[in-house]
């Protein structure tokens, strides 16, 4: 009987004896886990907040009347297009 | 051929998708030269461990967050760590006494070397070629496929001569994979990926005979675990 379902696996591998085993995760390690996913969701929204506000400063310094070339120069060139995809769903 | 001091210790071909990834008793082991001597693996003979990697985390979220990709020795305390990234949606800058986006910038941890931002999911549907192909046989094959999921690639690397000393970490990591294929003239549209190099250590214990490799999202790949040695103690086969 699994603590969740799907369980969550973890992989351990004996260097001196060459055996490997996998097992589901134990209660604390759930718990920790669930730390970890929390805080990274976290760290996720802070570097998507990130971008959002240096898009909007760019736009500002544009609007201001400066050309790309000028907002490349006092502020370094836009951030790389990037953002979290919602169409598939996550397995883990 | 002569004996030489690279011992390949473990490799661990992982399919089916884990958590995490420990290797235990890394200083049992022993290694053997062509006149058939053994020598243990312990840290005064073999003082580097070296770990290369490809991995795939089954994530379609492209911007991974700084500890959903980690690792530690023996210990989740009393680590620290920095690192330089490029990541999916962040440039990053280091210089001496200043830096920018680096992981100084967000939510710090002791417990591990985290490098979450330097790297990205593999299966974020608008790279590895669109979100729809076919393989040779007709078969559609989904962007979140194994077969089409962006790898991650990279070494961690420690150096730990005795017991009695602050054991260091240096590493570096990363992917890239491109937006479409065409097949036309145009250029490539490589923007995807992330890459970090970084360095850190534990104070703790001090000691070093299990390392585990860590993610919030389950992964897939291959682990080689290498020792080097301070003597050619290995058959070179």
């Amino acid at each position: 009987m699994s603590l969740r379902e799907p369980p969550i696996m973890c992989t351990i591998h004996n260097c001196a004896t060459g055996e490997t085993t996998e097992r589901e995760l134990t209660e604390e390690e759930y718990a920790q886990r669930d730390i970890d996913v929390a805080l990274a969701e976290e760290q996720a929204a802070v570097m998507a907040q990130e971008q959002a506000d240096a898009a909007a400063g760019r736009q500002k310094l544009f609007d201001l009347g400066l050309s790309e070339a000028e907002v490349n120069a006092l502020v370094g060139p836009p951030p790389p297009e990037g953002a979290s995809d919602v169409e598939a769903p996550d397995p883990a | 051929m002569a004996d030489q001091p690279w011992v390949l210790q473990s490799h661990i071909a992982q399919n089916n998708a884990t958590s995490s990834i420990t290797f235990s008793s890394l200083t049992s082991q022993y290694c053997t030269n062509a006149a058939g001597t053994t020598t243990l693996l312990d840290y005064s003979n073999a003082p580097v461990f070296r770990i290369f990697f490809k991995v795939q985390f089954q994530t379609s979220q492209n911007v991974l967050g700084s500890s959903n990709f980690s690792f530690h020795g023996n210990y989740t305390a009393a680590n620290d760590f920095v690192y330089d990234y490029q990541s999916a949606q962040n440039y990053t800058s280091m210089s001496p006494y200043s830096w920018a986006g680096t992981s100084r910038d967000y939510s710090y941890s002791t417990s591990r070397q985290e490098v979450g931002y330097a790297v990205g999911g593999s299966q974020f549907n608008n790279y590895n070629w669109g979100t729809s192909v076919n393989d040779l046989d007709g078969n559609s094959v989904a962007s979140n496929s194994r077969r089409r999921g962006a790898w991650i690639t990279g070494w961690y690397e420690n150096y730990f001569p005795n017991q009695a000393a602050y054991y260091p970490w240096t590493y570096h990591v990363g992917m890239v994979t491109d937006q479409q294929m065409d097949n036309s003239a145009a250029a490539p549209t490589a923007d995807w990926g992330a890459w970090g190099i970084g360095s850190g250590g534990c104070t703790n214990g001090p000691y070093i005979d299990t390392i585990t490799i860590t993610s919030a999202y389950n992964f897939i790949g291959d682990f080689f675990v290498f020792r080097g040695c301070n003597g050619n103690h290995q058959v070179n086969e």
